[in-house]
């Protein structure tokens, strides 16, 4: 399996409870700071991704504050045409992560995040980008990564309607859910594991953290229902039934090994 | 003969259906099933069938619209409920039995996270099912309103494939596919998990011949 690196979301993406405030900010019984739970795992580097680009800097800050490496990574869904407005190209969408490699980096992602952000006609339902922006606006100081979920590998595989072809702007290091507790893994593994063997890429072992317990499981679904306008009892949120997204379920694993 | 391979020509395959009534919608968590049902059949007659109650001792509260849409009683609970380890243990050799196909209608969105959960409330691991030995009568459905050619090699990613497929015109509820079979059906009955389970058992009866697996 490797080193198994834990890569934190906060709530700034809508789907985390994890918060970028001071440890002190934190009330006990409430959200809990990425910093705290960083330390609480003996972390020196905090894997971060967001959606967005404005909670960076309160990142930043905190981690140099506490002596932590931020290592940044942005979220983005991608498609082959931004612009098209069809069912077709919200089935082409798949979602990369493009991460910062240096201080260098920090401008270009900051113009990738503008060539995808500040272009009105990249909405259809949500902004996107597309690989050829993801091409036009690629540097070396930038690396990408492929997510286990909802990758065009997952899409293509469980998405009606999907035929992703993807346009890497460079080798993409493809990343593998440890234990995600979702019952339809095993395919996407299958689909993962096949593209690999027609290729030469690099993978490694990620647990996502959207929350610290498995207790917190329950305010994560309460949050992900008040962000999707639906309620408690009636989520709809398709297959989300893994308490496993959390800190609690990294460091079980990382002990056992 | 040819397509004797197919699940319709063969009389010793069992089918376990299974339908849960829970407290919600809610796919992780307070929300194991209150009432559990299965039926284990082949294709031509059904073998065995279960019928039971679970009493969680009021640990989870039902939403309105699952009490009014199940009956749910209260009464009934306390009356017929039994412990939801004694219920699990009855219900699992037969759900972990990898020579039945596991059986339901929408199964791959819904029932299998009840079951998940009803295991981490019993302090039991998360069973490990085997996904290839699913059967969704939904997504069977739709392969067969729109024609298309089930994959035998990878069945259950075709299903899952179909299952996030909705367009309009294409009704694939239970219902709705007894009233096309010809099936008759009790509306009034209909959201008891038994009587759901033999409405479900004859639409899968059909789906066996009108899509080849």
């Amino acid at each position: 399996m490797g080193e198994i690196i834990p890569i934190f979301y906060s709530d700034s993406s809508g789907r985390a409870i994890n918060v970028w405030w001071s440890e002190k900010e934190c009330e006990t019984g409430g959200a809990e700071s990425i910093v705290g739970l960083a330390k609480k795992a003996g972390l020196k580097e905090v894997y971060f991704v967001s959606t967005r680009m404005y909670d960076y800097m309160s990142a930043f800050k905190l981690c140099s504050e506490n002596n932590l490496q931020l290592i940044f990574g942005l979220e983005l869904w991608v498609c082959s045409d931004s612009r098209e407005r069809s069912d077709q190209s919200v089935a082409d969408e798949s979602k990369v992560i493009v991460w910062i490699k240096n201080s260098a980096g920090y401008k270009d992602i900051l113009r990738l995040h503008k060539a995808v952000f500040a272009d009105i006609t990249n909405k259809y339902y949500k902004m996107r980008g597309s690989w050829s922006i993801l091409k036009q606006n690629w540097t070396d100081n930038l690396l990408l990564t492929i997510p286990y979920f909802d990758s065009f590998l997952h899409r293509n595989t469980l998405n009606y309607g999907s035929s992703i072809i993807p346009d890497f702007p460079c080798k993409p290091i493809f990343m593998k859910e440890i234990n995600s507790g979702i019952l339809y893994e095993p395919l996407v593994e299958e689909a993962l594991n096949k593209f690999l063997s027609n290729g030469d890429y690099e993978v490694i072992s990620t647990k996502t953290i959207y929350y610290p317990t498995y207790e917190d499981a329950k305010a994560w679904i309460v949050f992900r229902a008040i962000k999707n306008g639906s309620s408690f009892h009636r989520p709809e949120l398709d297959h989300c039934g893994s308490i496993n997204f959390c800190l609690e379920d990294y460091l079980k694993i990382r002990e056992a090994a | 003969m040819i397509g004797s391979h197919l699940l319709r020509y063969s009389d010793t395959q069992k089918y376990l259906l299974t339908d849960k009534e829970t407290f919600n919608l809610n796919l992780l968590t307070d929300n194991p099933p209150w009432q559990s049902s299965w039926i284990l059949a082949n294709k031509n007659e059904i073998i065995d069938s279960q019928d039971n109650f679970i009493d969680w001792n009021g640990r989870f509260v039902i939403s309105k619209d699952a009490r009014r849409i199940t009956g749910y009683s209260e009464e009934k609970i306390k009356m017929v409920g039994q412990d939801p380890l004694e219920v699990w243990n009855k219900f699992e050799p037969v759900l972990l039995d990898d020579s039945v196909f596991l059986c339901g209608h929408n199964i791959l969105n819904f029932d299998l996270y009840p079951i998940n959960q009803w295991c981490r409330y019993i302090g039991k691991p998360q069973v490990k099912i085997d996904i290839r030995r699913i059967l969704d009568t939904n997504s069977l459905a739709k392969m067969m309103k729109l024609g298309v050619k089930p994959d035998r090699e990878n069945l259950i990613r075709q299903q899952y494939r179909m299952s996030s497929f909705h367009a309009k015109g294409i009704r694939t509820s239970l219902g709705s596919l007894a009233k096309e079979f010809g099936i008759e059906v009790d509306e009034t009955k209909l959201h008891d998990a038994i009587y759901d389970l033999t409405i479900n058992y004859k639409v899968l009866q059909k789906l066996l011949w009108a899509v080849e697996i």
